[in-house]
């Protein structure tokens, strides 16, 4: 069984997490599914999509009810390279959309919030 | 539906893209107007192909095939970039081909394309949260200054 791939995470990542103001139990959500789902496997869950700088993708989802909205689901992406050796994986970008499952009938037809 | 979708409108782009490279290397040989006029229309006549892959692909998230859309949105992100760049080559072509004296009518709607283009291209990124230039640059910033930590060293949430 191979070594856990070691993910390292840029100030400026840290920086984008932050901006998009989530709560500490959905924070350490997303460490959790960095650290014990994509670190041991990476292979199995990166997506390598058509791209200009050859990265590849990690893409997952939580549903995170609230009182006011209890089919609110949080997607994410995080976009890495390689690191030295392969046995590494750094985060150069990453993602937030917020869906509702059963957006409320309106005029606008509830479009998805995107926080960037 | 929308892999045909897109396998198509890519093939559709690579032949005017081929097409353009030809000119660039042939273009001294070019000996009517119609030449240039069909390939203006060429490149217009893209604009439906790209539409439908937009308007398949959509710019809002479904919760339960979220994740195929966002590669398509990738996929079609790139493709509309790459018509913008294709488009801008033509334009460069066509001002020189101008300078010999051929008249090229239907210029406006090249750059009405090219309009529509960007404007697909800024939702999309928006609505798919394509990959983002500066962020990536400031992280490769980062990396080579070595303001890198080890994820399991820290918590996001602190």
């Amino acid at each position: 069984m191979p070594d856990n791939f070691n993910i390292f995470i840029p100030g400026e990542i840290r920086r984008k997490i932050a901006l998009w103001q989530l709560s500490a139990e959905l924070l350490t959500r997303i460490d959790d599914q960095l650290q014990s789902r994509l670190s041991p496997d990476p292979s199995n869950h990166l997506v390598r999509v058509k791209d200009i700088d050859g990265s590849v993708m990690y893409l997952f989802s939580f549903s995170e009810p609230e009182p006011a909205n209890a089919d609110q689901t949080h997607l994410f992406q995080f976009r890495f390279i390689y690191g030295p050796g392969e046995t590494a994986l750094i985060i150069i970008d990453c993602g937030h959309i917020l869906v509702n499952r059963n957006p409320p009938p309106g005029p606008d037809d509830n479009p998805p919030e995107v926080v960037d | 539906m929308a892999s045909l979708a897109y396998r198509y409108a890519e093939k559709r782009v690579n032949v005017v893209d081929e097409l353009i490279e030809q000119w660039k290397l042939d273009h001294d040989d070019v000996q009517f107007a119609g030449d240039v006029d069909e390939l203006v229309v060429q490149t217009i006549e893209l604009r439906g192909s790209i539409d439908r892959l937009v308007a398949i692909l959509g710019y809002e998230a479904h919760p339960d095939h979220w994740s195929d859309q966002i590669e398509l949105a990738h996929l079609v992100g790139f493709l509309v970039q790459r018509v913008i760049k294709l488009i801008d080559d033509h334009q460069l072509l066509v001002a020189q081909v101008q300078k010999l004296g051929y008249v090229v009518s239907r210029l406006n709607s090249l750059e009405d394309f090219a309009s529509h283009l960007r404007s697909i291209e800024t939702r999309l990124w928006s609505a798919w949260q394509l990959p983002n230039v500066r962020t990536i640059q400031a992280s490769m910033k980062d990396i080579k200054e070595g303001n890198c930590t080890l994820l399991s060293e820290v918590s996001l949430a602190r």
